[in-house]
């Protein structure tokens, strides 16, 4: 071997060795940088493919949209109304939690967020989102859209992350099926990179009954993904020697998603808020970044006064001058 | 009796880094042109995987350290793209499952192997003959496929060999070969146009009877 050869090698390994003992951190901060670089190569091509739900609207009469628009208004002002009472809730929940002993209960927002581009890996599963660092999303939050989960980010830029899809054997969520005791794991099959696997269900009792057709949801475990959110709908149990498996079909059709939410936890404080400090701004605010969909906690009158929580705290067995805010 | 100046360069060492710089440039550029190439789902997920088939083309022109410097580049900017990070924290439940991720930097040592293999075939690509790199890339476009598969396998267990993955690595070699002259031609006037000429030190030295 050529002298100059042998020293290139020496020189390459010398370099491998460096990058094989990368730290997390400076490894993250290169992947961050060079999706960076990406995402403007993936804004256009995004650009240039165009969205076909749009191309196909132009198609439709104007009074069909017009009907369809008057509908999605009407159930948008129901979920605000859902959305409104689910906060209500919680922050009850987390008043009553916080008087138990118990941790309490974090609140969630979404970020909505759309599909730039889909990888072109050879092995993995996953997409890029237009929403990055500078919108408040993380590495290693729970993606969803309003039919199920999707998957989770991984590394993230400012103005985008990657999403690793459910269909990925690197993704995988705590899981149970609905109407059973049955808990397991769903993760995807490996080398399906297009978003298109199928899913399994592993860790099962390996004598099972698990008729086709029972929904898998998460079960919250780990504490990553949100419980009780569709996952897919068992297509076969397969029995094994050591544990029981499910052919899952997952909900959300991954190859083609183009809509979706980042879940992004709002840890409260280990103190229990006092009802002033919750209580609602006058009704004319408006919130700050309109990008993002606060849960905004409401109070209602009997909590904001306290009320509610002497009620409890009376009700509770034995709680006299045992509980206390 | 005067020494014949080196015959595997038309201009020299300069010319050599010039050709290295554009083939590196080349390749650069076409990890942004791969993000425009779509599957061809027929084909089990197949696609033209241009930083692949460009490094091996450069592969077989380049010398021994360039090609090194190349596999350096193009693995490193490989591995930051496609591999995902996470925060190790939040695997999901508590069960006990390793995340079973490659090491980032394992696409620079898979390309450094497979461009010392094309390396091998030199001594036909100086004499002219664009048969067997051609056929080569495939074969080694394959190869880097299945070793990297096989990377997979080995860190998260589960040995699984469907019929997909097997048309999807066929797939792709093919696509490979295809593109591969238009590369090779490309790179051709790269060389032409950087006065480098594409040669292999090893005969032209026996040639010359250094």
């Amino acid at each position: 071997m050529r002298k100059i050869n042998l020293l290139a090698l020496v020189a390459f390994i010398a370099s491998l060795a460096w990058v094989f003992t990368l730290d997390r951190e400076s490894r993250g901060q290169i992947q961050s940088r060079v999706l960076e670089w990406f995402t403007p190569i993936f804004k256009t091509q995004t650009a240039l493919e165009g969205n076909p739900e749009i191309e196909a609207d132009r198609q439709r009469e104007a009074g069909v949209l017009a009907a369809e628009n008057a509908e999605l208004r009407r159930e948008l002002a129901e979920a605000r109304v859902y959305r409104e009472r689910s906060d209500q809730l919680q922050v009850e929940v987390n008043k009553l939690n916080a008087m138990l002993g118990f941790v309490k209960q974090s609140r969630e927002h979404l970020i909505p967020a759309r599909v730039i581009n889909r990888t072109a890996s050879n092995w993995w599963s996953s997409v890029v989102i237009d929403k990055g660092g500078e919108d408040g999303v993380g590495t290693d939050l729970p993606v969803r859209n309003e039919i199920g989960i999707i998957g989770k980010t991984a590394q993230v830029s400012p103005n985008s992350a990657k999403v690793i899809l459910l269909t990925d054997e690197q993704c995988r969520v705590a899981a149970q099926i609905e109407g059973t005791l049955e808990q397991g794991i769903v993760m995807g099959t490996r080398g399906e990179g297009d978003g298109k696997g199928e899913l399994r269900m592993r860790f099962l009792s390996k004598d099972a009954t698990i008729p086709p057709g029972l929904k898998v949801i998460s079960s919250g475990a780990g504490g990553l993904f949100p419980a009780g959110v569709f996952l897919g709908t068992v297509q076969e149990f397969i029995e094994g020697d050591v544990y029981g498996e499910a052919v899952v079909e997952p909900a959300v059709d991954l190859s083609v998603v183009r809509d979706l939410f980042v879940i992004v936890q709002d840890f409260p404080s280990d103190d229990v808020p006092a009802p002033e400090d919750v209580a609602p701004s006058s009704g004319d605010a408006e919130p700050e970044d309109q990008s993002v969909l606060r849960a905004e906690p409401y109070i209602p009158p009997s909590t904001a006064d306290g009320s509610l929580v002497q009620d409890v705290q009376a009700a509770l067995p034995g709680a006299e001058g045992g509980i206390s805010e | 009796m005067s020494r014949p100046p080196c015959p595997g360069r038309k201009g020299g060492s300069v010319s050599s880094v010039l050709f290295f710089l554009s083939a590196a440039f080349l390749t650069l550029i076409s990890f942004g042109v791969q993000e425009f190439l779509p599957e061809i789902t027929w084909a089990y997920g197949a696609k033209f995987i241009l930083p692949t088939t460009i490094f091996l083309a450069a592969a077989v022109t380049v010398s021994y350290p360039f090609m090194l410097m190349l596999a350096f580049l193009v693995g490193f900017v490989w591995d930051a793209r496609h591999l995902s990070f996470t925060s190790g924290i939040a695997e999901t439940s508590g069960m006990v499952m390793g995340t079973g991720e490659l090491a980032f930097g394992y696409s620079i040592l898979l390309f450094g192997f497979a461009g010392s293999i094309m390396q091998g075939i030199r001594p036909l690509f100086g004499r002219g003959r664009f048969e067997l790199p051609v056929l080569m890339i495939g074969i080694v476009t394959g190869l880097w496929l299945l070793l990297e598969y096989l990377l997979l396998v080995f860190r998260r267990g589960n040995p699984v060999f469907p019929e997909s993955l097997w048309m999807k690595i066929g797939s792709t070699s093919l696509l490979a070969v295809l593109i591969s002259p238009i590369i090779l031609f490309i790179l051709h006037k790269l060389a032409q146009v950087t006065h480098y000429e594409i040669r292999y030190e090893g005969l032209s030295r026996r040639g010359y009877g250094r």
